[in-house]
């Protein structure tokens, strides 16, 4: 039976294995923590930077204290510095070709999947640089070299990319066609504002986001007045109003017709907005533009006393008799995007009677054969990593369609979820502070479009690295083997594990702490990567190398406090385990047959780490484990070090059942 | 006896394409007048209660374009007429607009330019006329 997903790789449409990559980070194992982000994203440095992470808000320990800090910590792994990577061997290409157009995060993705699949891919960009909309972000949220390094890590793949190539416009949908590509991917996302014809429109200064946004990128000349009034409440909105906070416009006021409580865009964002001194206006909308000479002198705006029917569907009203006037000498709109449809004029591909192309959104196709949908284009606004994953889906549908003449969704990823914590073991776990994100203080941020998020140092990361709670890594056992002994039953400190014909961990509870398989006699029950084999080896592999200079000591220590302290001895035999849950009685003995006397263990503060009372109860059975064995070794002894203190020697061993 | 052709005001101030709009349309079978400015228009839609007007926005100054949407649908006298808004408006100002209660009370919206094609299926759905052309099937038996 396949492992429940743990809620954050659930709530990630890419499925990242998040559990996974934040383990690996807590134990300094970068380069792989990595390498697990890559396998179902092509942008994992504009992910650490950008990602709205659905994770985070559907991390377990969210319930306790805090979520962890997921896409921060995404962010740290892929700014490691590495040795370069080897030149890459292209796949060759022996499949047909595909054209797509729009070199943004679906195309992009959809473009390496395929690429890797053997097919020759040539990307069309209407911009003269890749990144689609991702180059709508200011650069003070996501830099420009973020976003080259990810897309040419994709580019270097032997994709071709044709930018300044807009379909409709340089090249016609029929060009491809005869072209022979087999098939064509549009992924043009939604690359114009809406616009809303108000009173007094066509005003100088009344403008739309996007034409703005993408002049601001590119480092045009652009004018903005003294006081600007930005029109929506969304993410963009807050982009826009951060934006010509840095232009030096002096005073910027986001109005939105959502009442404070139902402002689209996320907290995070309207708390940067407003350190930065940018004012909120939530329900009203605007009613006419107020004009001056030609230019815009301000807005009128009236009440809204609803956005949404008791159905929750969009269906304002307002109060004529409350309005009000706002001075502006800019007026920028951000009330949400749309494609542009232009280049399906004169082809066979049909719009419906709202303009929008005709498809399938489940096989991404539309009217035309072989002429696909994917991203934004198909599916209205979304995130990056919507669109990433909306990428990866099209690709999977088109090799299918081409290798096999059907047309087919991918089968869905269900799994069941890890559940909620039992409200029992709420107690019994440690409180953990989430690391907070370092930043440049909000009045300094306004001097440019510098990156005002400063990322993790190492500490920071394996700290919050280390607050994961690994839901749903929970044993795997061994039924074979288990022989119902009850020790992983009086050993469990979250008392999830029950037993029924076998040992059963709740997943819900577990938190893969690794206590059970350490002393399970039988060695009947495996946690997570670690396996008792592989430290048995490392023991044996670690003693045959020390012999020579007949060692006495032996120092073991907890992956997550060995990667921020050292304890370093070099006559000793050096063990390194997951957490000092890991650490068996029976790994000591192994240790004091082979002639060590002082076992030295180096574990995390309790205050710091997330097993703390599995911490507490492996003490007490290795003392224990070590007090039996002074019977025949007099001595032995054991020491356990903490932030570089000698803690006492003999822990109680009440309750701790051999 | 059949039913009287059905009636559409070209509101539009490039000559050349009022000029092959109409053509089209009355090869289709429509009454077609035409007027090339907004006031204009307005008086002859309100003469003339055609059943489908179709409207451009920048006659001069974009902000009047929609005004005159505006006004063509407040006037009682036309409440049977269909409004149909051609215009370039979205693509001069980087904009995407769709027809909405307060400012834009239009029937549809299209951008220019248009082909034949979908000028004439644009407007036989809005006066009700059966589309000739073939009916897609489920996109997914195509392939």
């Amino acid at each position: 039976m396949e492992r429940p997903f743990p809620p954050c790789q659930a709530a990630c449409p890419v499925r990242t294995d998040t559990r996974e990559y934040v383990n690996l980070i807590a134990w300094g194992r970068f380069e792989e923590a990595l390498q697990v982000i890559r396998k179902v994203n092509p942008f994992p440095s504009v992910c650490g930077r950008i990602c709205q992470h659905p994770c985070e808000a559907k991390c377990r320990r969210g319930a306790l204290d805090a979520a962890v800090a997921l896409k921060e910590l995404k962010r740290f792994v892929t700014e490691i510095e590495t040795a370069p990577a080897p030149a890459m061997e292209l796949v060759p290409v022996t499949r047909g070709k595909i054209a797509i157009v729009g070199a943004g995060p679906s195309g992009l993705t959809a473009a390496q999947d395929l690429r890797e699949m053997g097919y020759g891919v040539t990307v069309l960009e209407r911009l003269a640089h890749p990144g689609g909309m991702l180059n709508l972000i200011p650069k003070y949220r996501l830099p420009e070299r973020i976003l080259r390094k990810d897309v040419e890590a994709i580019l270097a793949r032997g994709i071709e990319l044709k930018c300044n190539c807009e379909i409709g416009r340089d090249v016609q949908l029929s060009d491809l066609q005869a072209d022979g590509y087999q098939a064509i991917i549009v992924c043009a996302g939604l690359s114009r504002s809406r616009g809303l014809a108000l009173p007094g429109f066509g005003a100088e200064r009344f403008v739309a986001a996007i034409p703005l946004m993408m002049d601001v990128w590119a480092g045009n000349p652009v004018p903005v007045g003294r006081k600007a009034l930005v029109i929506g409440g969304g993410n963009v909105a807050v982009d826009v109003a951060r934006t010509l906070r840095r232009l030096g416009v002096e005073q910027v006021t986001m109005a939105c017709m959502e009442s404070h409580a139902e402002i689209p865009a996320s907290e995070e964002e309207i708390a940067a907005a407003t350190e930065e001194g940018i004012g909120l206006m939530p329900s009203w909308a605007p009613k006419r533009v107020l004009k001056k000479d030609g230019h815009v002198a301000g807005l009128e705006l009236m009440r809204v006393t609803r956005v949404f029917d008791d159905k929750k569907r969009f269906s304002p009203q307002y109060d004529p008799a409350h309005v009000k006037a706002v001075a502006a000498d800019m007026v920028v709109l951000t009330i949400g995007q749309a494609g542009d449809t232009s280049w399906t004029l004169g082809s066979p591909v049909k719009l419906d009677r709202r303009g929008r192309i005709v498809a399938d959104r489940e096989l991404h196709s539309t009217s035309e054969p072989r002429v696909f949908l994917a991203g934004e284009v198909l599916n209205g606004p979304g995130s990056a990593i919507q669109a990433i994953a909306d990428g990866r889906r099209a690709a999977a549908i088109v090799d299918q369609f081409l290798r096999t003449g059907i047309m087919k969704s991918p089968p869905p990823e269900d799994r069941a979820i890890v559940g909620e914590f039992p409200k029992a073991a709420h107690d019994k776990l440690h409180r953990l502070d989430r690391m907070p994100m370092p930043q440049v203080p909000g009045p300094e941020r306004l001097a440019g479009f510098h990156e005002h998020e400063l990322g993790y140092d190492q500490a920071a990361a394996l700290t919050e690295a280390g607050r994961c709670l690994n839901c749903g890594s929970g044993p795997t056992i061994d039924e074979v083997k288990c022989a119902s002994c009850l020790a992983c039953f009086r050993l469990c400190p979250l008392d999830g594990i029950t037993i029924q014909k076998k040992m059963v961990a709740a997943p819900e509870t577990c938190q893969a702490c690794g206590l059970c398989a350490a002393e399970c006699p039988q060695g009947a029950i495996t946690v997570g990567h670690w396996t008792r084999e592989q430290f048995r080896e490392q023991i044996d592999r670690n003693l045959d190398v020390a012999r020579p200079a007949r060692p006495r000591a032996a120092v073991v220590t907890c992956a997550h406090a060995a990667t921020s302290k050292s304890e370093s001895d070099a006559a000793a035999v050096h063990l390194r385990v997951p957490c000092v849950t890991h650490l068996a009685a029976r790994d000591l003995l192994r240790l004091i047959a082979n002639g060590i006397e002082e076992i030295r263990v180096v574990l995390c503060s309790p205050a710091a780490c997330k097993h703390a009372s599995g911490q507490q109860r492996a003490k007490q059975v290795l003392t224990a484990a070590v007090q039996r064995a002074r019977a025949v070794r007099p001595k032995v002894t054991i020491e356990f070090v903490e932030a570089g203190q000698v803690l006492s020697e003999s822990p109680s061993v009440q309750g701790v059942s051999q | 006896m059949s039913a009287p052709a059905k009636s559409v005001l070209l509101i539009d101030d490039d000559r050349e394409l009022v000029t092959a709009h109409k053509l089209l349309l009355e090869e289709a079978g429509y009454r077609v007048s035409a007027a090339y400015d907004g006031q204009s228009g307005l008086e002859l839609a309100r003469a003339e209660k055609p059943d489908l007007v179709i409207l451009d926005i920048i006659m001069g100054s974009p902000e009047a374009g929609f005004e005159l949407c505006r006004e063509l649908r407040a006037d009682a006298s036309l409440k049977n007429s269909r409004l149909l808004v051609l215009s370039a408006v979205g693509r001069q100002f980087q904009m995407a607009f769709e027809p909405d209660s307060l400012w834009l009370p239009a029937d549809r919206f299209l951008e220019k330019p248009v082909d034949a094609e979908t000028l004439m299926a644009e407007v036989r759905g809005m006066l009700g006329q059966p589309d000739p052309r073939p009916t897609k099937t489920a996109l997914s038996q195509e392939h």
